[in-house]
């Protein structure tokens, strides 16, 4: 019965396919990142329900779980530039997967946008991740200007945003 | 082709990539922690390049346009197009099974195949789009509906004749008439009148016959006549073989239903009879229903078959049955399942007012499997009170016709009675 009706696009993804992403990713980030096993498991299991049900938002609760294992274990810049690539990719996906409904085919060229964003955000990213870290390990001294000097970078940011949107809505 | 657009809204993760890097921020600072204050840098550097779009450009426009399917097939290009980043696409085809797509807004088609199971119009398909950018921050509002309609075509059947009324008054068709005329067979011997032809003049009856010097004497025909058809369908339940079927709206396990029957026993009527001349009118049985006037020829033959193409089953309010006007002496085919008395009145209203009236029980045949004992005596009972209509009917002189695999045959035996 099903034959008597079809649907062609080009090369498609399942749904399926994202939410495993996002697990994956979940998986992936708990396992470098999280040194204690409670905190690992407690990821695990907030990105299995942020998978099946996104949402509940609940991949930013193992967002939090993988910060909090950070936080344990100590600033080191391997693992800073994974969280930073981490973090973002569970917020795309989950945000993705908001709008991708249950037994939905995803045309790949639609993940386009997508991905082209990721990277550009990822570029610039990791180079000021790079130079926040360098310069917080290059002396104990410049340690709180670096967090004061990211913190106010990142507060600018979110006000121009929001005051952006605001221009955006009018 | 049919298209649709929207207006647009931020979603909710664009709000939480913005509270989330100021949390991590705050976070970094209160712990001395640059690391943690660093990871929220892709939420701040996403969310400004989400919030900096324009939310006027996230919209998107669908349109359906039809192709030329497969034998069988019935094939619809859907193309998605805007400023947006991508496209949430839900897709009903033939009425029967839904798709989500999320496609790109590039105007990259995206081709709806359904294989056709009935004849009769049908809406091939039914998208409905939401546009949305940034990962699915933006979020435009769902479009209306936009719907790509068909009508089939039913199948032809041959008949060799459909039969006609005793009074035929037209002067151009191919059955013998009752007035004089010219074409048919020969109708008497008569004195020759003003508006004779010369050529008629019948030399040896004149030498035979005339009684007295000058008289002559004609031979007349009788004039060739074109009947008057009228196809009443009643349109008030589209049946399936399957009588499990009934009433659940499912129409691909259904079987052959009602509607197609009379659809196809319409357009048989009318090529047969229009093949030999005769005027053909169609009405369908309900409140406003479409009408198509008496007419001949192949023009109104294609006509009636694009109106009979596009009749679907009445709304379930529409039960109202109207009587329409038709010609005088006209042969009426009533194409129901005579279920209700409303057709079976209709008939024998047209009867009583000496029309030739078929009553065309268009009724597939029933397949009982899937019932329960309860709904096999149900369909015992409402089939013998159709057995009973179909008694009052013949009782009336309504010829009653079961339009079946042998219905050449029971049209040929009709064709024998005399009404």
């Amino acid at each position: 019965m099903r034959a008597n009706d079809s649907v062609s696009t080009g090369i498609a993804l399942s749904w399926l396919v994202l939410r495993a992403m996002l697990l994956a990713v979940v998986v992936i980030g708990a396992a470098v990142l999280s040194p204690l096993i409670g905190w690992l498991i407690a990821a695990v299991a907030l990105g299995v329900i942020g998978a099946a049900l996104p949402q509940s938002f609940a991949a930013w609760g193992s967002v939090a779980c993988l910060l909090i294992g950070m936080m344990i274990a100590g600033p080191d810049l391997g693992r800073t530039m994974l969280a930073v690539l981490v973090v973002h990719a569970v917020h795309v996906l989950t945000t993705l997967n908001l709008v991708v409904p249950v037994g939905a085919r995803v045309v790949v060229g639609a993940l386009r946008p997508t991905l082209i964003r990721f990277l550009v955000v990822q570029a610039i990213a990791q180079p000021l991740t790079l130079l926040v870290m360098l310069g917080a390990t290059a002396g104990v001294a410049v340690i709180p200007w670096a967090v004061v000097a990211g913190a106010a970078a990142l507060l600018a940011l979110v006000f121009l945003l929001i005051s952006s949107m605001k221009a955006a809505e009018d | 082709m049919t298209t649709s657009a929207a207006r647009c809204r931020w979603g909710p993760t664009l709000v939480v990539a913005i509270g989330a890097a100021v949390l991590l921020a705050a976070a970094g600072l209160f712990f001395s922690r640059p690391d943690i204050a660093a990871v929220g840098l892709p939420l701040a550097i996403w969310s400004a390049l989400v919030a900096g779009r324009d939310l006027r450009g996230s919209d998107a426009v669908v349109t359906l346009s039809a192709l030329p399917g497969e034998d069988g097939q019935i094939a619809t290009a859907i193309r998605a197009e805007g400023e947006a980043d991508a496209v949430q696409l839900v897709v009903r085809l033939s009425q029967r099974r839904s798709r989500r797509l999320i496609i790109p807004a590039s105007g990259e088609a995206v081709i709806a195949r359904s294989r056709v199971l009935h004849s009769g119009p049908v809406n091939a398909v039914q998208a409905s789009a939401r546009g949305f950018s940034g990962d699915g921050a933006v979020l435009s509002a769902a479009s209306e509906p936009v719907v790509s309609a068909r009508s089939i075509a039913p199948s032809r059947r041959r008949l060799d004749a459909v039969p006609v009324p005793r009074r035929l008054t037209g002067l151009h068709g191919a059955h013998e008439g009752r007035r004089p005329g010219q074409g048919g067979d020969f109708r008497d011997i008569h004195p020759f009148a003003p508006g004779d032809e010369l050529r008629r003049v019948d030399w040896r009856a004149t030498a035979r016959l005339a009684r007295r010097p000058g008289e002559l004497l004609v031979r007349r025909t009788n004039t060739l006549s074109e009947a008057s058809v009228v196809i009443a369908m009643d349109t008030a339940e589209d049946l399936g073989a399957a009588v499990a079927s009934w009433g659940s709206g499912d129409f691909e396990r259904s079987g052959v239903t009602s509607l197609d029957r009379a659809r196809q026993a319409a357009r048989s009527i009318a090529t047969t009879a229009i093949g030999v001349g005769d005027r053909v009118a169609l009405h369908v049985l309900v409140y406003g229903g479409r009408s198509v006037r008496s007419g001949g020829g192949a023009r109104h033959l294609a006509r009636l078959e694009t109106a009979i193409a596009a009749v679907g089953q009445a709304d379930e309010d529409s039960r109202f049955r109207r009587a329409p006007q038709v010609p005088h002496g006209s042969v009426i085919f009533v194409l129901s399942t005579f279920f209700e008395g409303a057709a079976a009145e209709t008939a024998l209203m047209w009867r009583a007012s000496g029309h030739r009236v078929v009553a065309v029980d268009v009724l597939p045949d029933l397949d009982r499997s899937r019932l329960t004992k309860s709904q096999l005596i149900a369909l015992r009972v409402v089939l013998a009170e159709r057995e009973n209509v179909f008694s009052d009917l013949r009782g009336a002189g309504v010829d009653v016709l079961v339009w079946s695999e042998a219905v050449e045959a029971d049209m040929r035996a009709t064709l024998r009675t005399r009404r």
